[in-house]
């Protein structure tokens, strides 16, 4: 049996959870064997706003924009598998698994970035509990 | 002893990645389902969202 939760608590919900990337956090594309504890290399490490999310509408939060690009991104050999964000310091918050299948996020034909491309991100959005 | 699920919810980015040698500008959006019920639909094609889409240049 689901549980659903009133408006209410999923705005609570989802702005507790990005309060916790405080202040200039990153939004992080990373390779593959990142863990929330111990993440992999990143492939591109874009800075968010200094306020990062605007507060929970419906149980969705928008990112502040511009999140600034990475104009010469480290880049990788292998895939990006993980998005990650997190605090200033490297704290990561939120992580999801990015690739074709058994991933949190299912990505066709996978993101591979290379050493000097250009990272950017138009639009970010961020649900702790669904409806 | 029962258990509750709740439901978890998702992230969605759109991505731009310009590549360095051509200049090719490549859109990717990123749907990602924290339940594991949702996620099965998208991979297995019968949810209307597309995830992961290569959108276009």
């Amino acid at each position: 049996m689901a549980v659903t939760h009133s408006t209410a608590a999923r705005n609570a919900a989802t702005d507790a959870v990005t309060a916790l990337i405080g202040a200039s956090g990153n939004l992080v594309f990373r390779i593959t064997g990142s863990t929330v504890a111990s993440p992999s290399a990143a492939a591109a490490t874009l800075p968010l706003s200094a306020t990062a999310f605007g507060a929970s509408s419906s149980g969705t939060a928008t990112a502040n924009l511009p999140i600034t690009s990475d104009t010469n991104a480290a880049g990788n050999a292998s895939p990006v598998a993980f998005a990650t964000l997190q605090t200033s310091g490297g704290t990561v918050v939120i992580q999801c698994a990015v690739a074709a299948s058994g991933s949190d996020i299912n990505m066709t034909g996978g993101l591979t970035v290379a050493s000097g491309d250009t990272v950017s991100c138009s639009s970010l959005t961020y649900t702790a509990l669904s409806a | 002893m029962n258990t509750l699920i709740g439901s978890s919810g998702e992230l969605q980015i759109i991505v731009q990645v310009t590549r360095k040698e051509t200049g090719k500008v490549e859109e990717f959006k990123l749907i990602g389902f924290l339940d594991e019920e949702k996620l099965k639909e998208l991979q297995n094609g019968s949810n209307t969202l597309n995830g992961g889409e290569e959108c276009g240049n």
